[in-house]
């Protein structure tokens, strides 16, 4: 058994995601964009583990799942707060910054 | 091999779900599809606690987050939010790239794709490797955690 096929997996998902957060005009869809392609990375780490026999891929895996959840957690946290100042999510009309 | 792809292939459509749908609670619950068939991917490499750690956070955790946030906004405007992508074609173009790219690196690479066997009593070493080894990670971890719990919170509150 060889884990190609699952790098190869983790590649198309990541590619999938990426293509997301390009064309996505609502934050919480690029949000969820962004989701895929940790999830992608998180796949290819557990590949490489398996790979060399070694766990420390799985438990950088683990600590990325940990990581994104914090993430989202706080992201969330930010869209809803921008969605009552803006009543907009769409990631084109967020102009707070632009000077 | 047969029972991967029985599992590949709907991820990947899943994903292309995620990413296209009109409907953004459709979107929702395709990710929720994908990361349940990753926990699923998991357990073919043999990494039973991380498929469990998946399903129990991020379909667990992550798809009702969201699915509050999409709750709570619509709420707020009060019509359904639908979703609008732009650049099609330039994303996909983007996109294919770095697809192409990365299975270049694949297919272009000198190493040995083939499983080497996991210690035996595989449990008991990634027990301790998380409370030994990276027993410093983890503990900066959960502190990490309670930030996110405060800053979401204060971040999220009303009236300030």
């Amino acid at each position: 058994m060889t884990v190609t096929p699952y790098i190869g997996l983790g590649f198309v998902l990541f590619s999938i995601g990426l293509f997301g957060v390009l064309t996505r005009r609502n934050t919480v869809g690029i949000l969820m964009a962004i989701e895929l392609m940790l999830n992608a990375s998180n796949i290819v780490l557990v590949a490489f583990s398996r790979m060399h026999g070694n766990l420390g891929g799985q438990l950088f895996a683990f600590f990325t799942i940990t990581v994104t959840v914090a993430e989202v957690a706080v992201g969330l946290a930010i869209v809803i707060q921008v969605f009552r100042l803006k009543k907009t999510i769409h990631a084109d009309e967020i102009t707070l910054l632009k000077g | 091999m047969w029972i991967f792809w029985l599992i590949a292939i709907p991820l990947v459509l899943f994903a292309l779900g995620v990413v296209l749908s009109k409907n953004l609670f459709r979107s929702t619950i395709y990710l929720g599809a994908t990361l349940v068939l990753t926990a699923l991917i998991y357990l073919l490499l043999h990494a039973e606690l991380l498929g469990f750690i998946q399903i129990l956070l991020y379909t667990g955790g992550v798809a009702t987050l969201l699915v509050f946030a999409i709750m709570l906004t619509q709420r707020i405007v009060g019509e359904d939010i639908t979703q609008q992508s732009r650049g099609l074609v330039g994303g996909a173009i983007a996109s294919l790239a770095v697809l192409l790219i990365l299975f270049f690196f694949l297919g272009s690479s000198q190493l040995d794709f083939s499983v080497r066997p996991y210690p035996e009593n595989l449990n008991l070493a990634l027990g301790k490797n998380l409370f030994v080894t990276y027993v410093l990670p983890f503990e900066v971890l959960s502190v990490l955690l309670l930030a996110a719990i405060i800053g979401a919170i204060v971040m999220a509150r009303r009236d300030r």
